[in-house]
């Protein structure tokens, strides 16, 4: 029992630079930003009063700042608390107030309306929760900045389980997703990339029909794609194999991103990516860009590390 | 356990940088982390999170149906909820569009389609509109029609024009399966909504 208890709390619980959750921080916010800026010119039909879904989505226990409330007036409020968290988490200020308001704006937002979100929108919403128990002002930040300016490039070690949080909910993304898929038809016979990237209202990049028709090009596209959604849920924490994996999802959303309208989906899946970033690794980049910028006292860099 | 009270707490190693002196003091959380109840709890709450996330995930299990309701309370309060069926259990094998007919009272008419960005930017705004427009054509979001067509009647009569009625289509086309020559299937369409103002009916 103290051997499986301390293998748990290794797990969760043992302490790494905050490096990673650094970069994962700024990413974060960036993407928030850009959430943020393509949500508000629709924030009066998807979200007010005389707007396209006039009450909120009645689920037990859900909540929504705009429904509680119920005024245009909240809306205008909690999308400006939203873009000035996003400007926080990039900033790294009040860090942790910025995370908080940040989760309870997109759930809102969400939890108003969410005919008009998908698996992307879901993913960012997932997302905030973990985020908010990260120590993610700890290091390159604002925060950082106004209480220990001289010591700005150390990355303090703390334990960091929202980032794991956020490694295990990829690796069940992926394993959900694909035991969905080997349930159905068209999964198995190998022909579900061709028709997915024949869904008119989904393309993005029209792709030369010779190409999206042709069943042998499907059969291995479709079983690619399982493979490596497969691998994603399972190798990724095998060690050596996972780089190899990182980038082979990465090559498969990329490959989504530029073929079909998906939103944020795949940005998002990229954010969860890079909480799997080897946290010295990660030190040592950002350390060797500070240097290139302005020397950077190896003491004042390395003690912390 | 001892490996974090040592980082913590050793003057040089990462808690020093967490001491009151550098950082402003630890924060509730890391207090939380170094007690020994804090740690017990913070184990309770990552195994009722992830045990949530799976439970939920779990394609119709008995255990599912069993603890679901308190599951689902839990993972509505977080935000948790989730659902990763993309393109799941089969990506779909039709084209759909909507479109709106728009009747005014001086008896003319326009249409209306949900607004289209282009592929480099724009899509990552109307991405939004696409799938709210996708669902009109679903049974499960059926309740959706209604609030639009009203929109639609609302935003349309804004310019002095009375609208008098609404009428929501879908326009839906087969996608061949791989391997098929020819020209692409027809477009069929049917009605899925009508708001009719004049008469104060809806169907």
């Amino acid at each position: 029992m103290k051997r499986l208890l301390a293998t748990w709390d290794d797990f969760w619980l043992a302490p790494e630079p905050t490096s990673t959750v650094a970069v994962v921080r700024v990413a974060y916010g960036v993407l928030l930003l850009a959430w943020a800026a393509t949500l508000g010119p629709d924030l009066s039909p998807f979200f007010s009063t005389s707007g396209l879904l006039p009450g909120g989505h009645d689920l037990p226990w859900s909540w929504s700042l705009l429904d509680a409330v119920g005024s245009d007036v909240v809306t205008t409020v909690v999308y400006g608390l939203l873009v000035a968290a996003a400007v926080g988490l990039v900033l790294g200020y009040r860090t942790r107030l910025a995370a908080v308001v940040a989760f309870v704006a997109v759930v809102s937002f969400y939890r108003r309306n969410p005919a008009v979100f998908q698996s992307g929108d879901q993913a960012l919403r997932v997302f905030s929760f973990y985020f908010m128990f990260a120590p993610a002002g700890v290091a390159l930040s604002l925060d950082r900045w106004r209480r220990a300016r001289d010591r700005f490039w150390q990355f303090p070690e703390r334990p960091v389980w929202a980032l794991r949080l956020i490694q295990v909910q990829l690796s069940l993304i992926y394993l959900f997703t694909v035991w969905g898929k080997v349930r159905g038809t068209r999964w198995n016979d190998g022909t579900a990339v061709s028709y997915s990237l024949r869904i008119g209202e989904l393309v993005r990049l029209e792709l030369p029909a010779w190409l999206t028709t042709s069943v042998a090009v499907s059969n291995v596209a479709t079983y690619t794609a399982l493979a490596i959604e497969f691998a994603m849920a399972v190798f990724v924490w095998n060690r050596r194999a996972r780089p190899w994996v990182l980038t082979a999802g990465v090559l498969l959303h990329l490959f989504i991103e530029v073929t079909l309208r998906v939103g944020f989906f795949s940005l998002t899946m990229f954010l969860y990516y890079l909480a799997w970033l080897d946290p010295q690794k990660v030190r040592s980049w950002l350390l060797a860009l500070a240097r290139r910028r302005r020397p950077v006292p190896l003491e004042a860099a390395a003690v912390e590390g | 356990m001892a490996r974090e009270a040592e980082t913590l707490d050793k003057p040089g190693t990462a808690g020093a940088s967490a001491a009151p002196h550098s950082t402003g003091g630890h924060s509730p959380q890391e207090r939380l982390e170094a007690s020994a109840g804090g740690r017990w709890l913070l184990r309770a709450f990552l195994a009722l999170t992830v045990t949530a996330v799976v439970v939920w995930n779990f394609p119709g299990s008995g255990i599912r149906t069993g603890v679901l309701p308190v599951v689902d309370r839990y993972m509505n309060a977080t935000g948790l909820a989730q659902n990763w069926k993309v393109f799941a259990p089969d990506p779909t094998d039709t084209t759909s569009e909507l479109v709106a007919r728009i009747e005014y009272a001086d008896g003319t008419w326009e249409q209306w389609r949900p607004p289209r960005g282009s592929d480099l930017v724009g899509e990552y705004r109307t991405y939004r509109w696409a799938i709210f427009a996708d669902r009109q054509h679903g049974e499960v979001w059926r309740s959706l029609r209604e609030p639009l067509a009203r929109w639609l009647a609302r935003t349309h009569g804004e310019g002095g024009r009375r609208v008098v009625k609404v009428e929501l289509i879908s326009r839906r086309r087969p996608t061949p399966p791989p391997g098929t020559d020819g020209p692409p299937p027809p477009w069929e369409q049917s009605t899925l909504f009508i708001l009719d103002l004049s008469s104060g009916t809806r169907r």
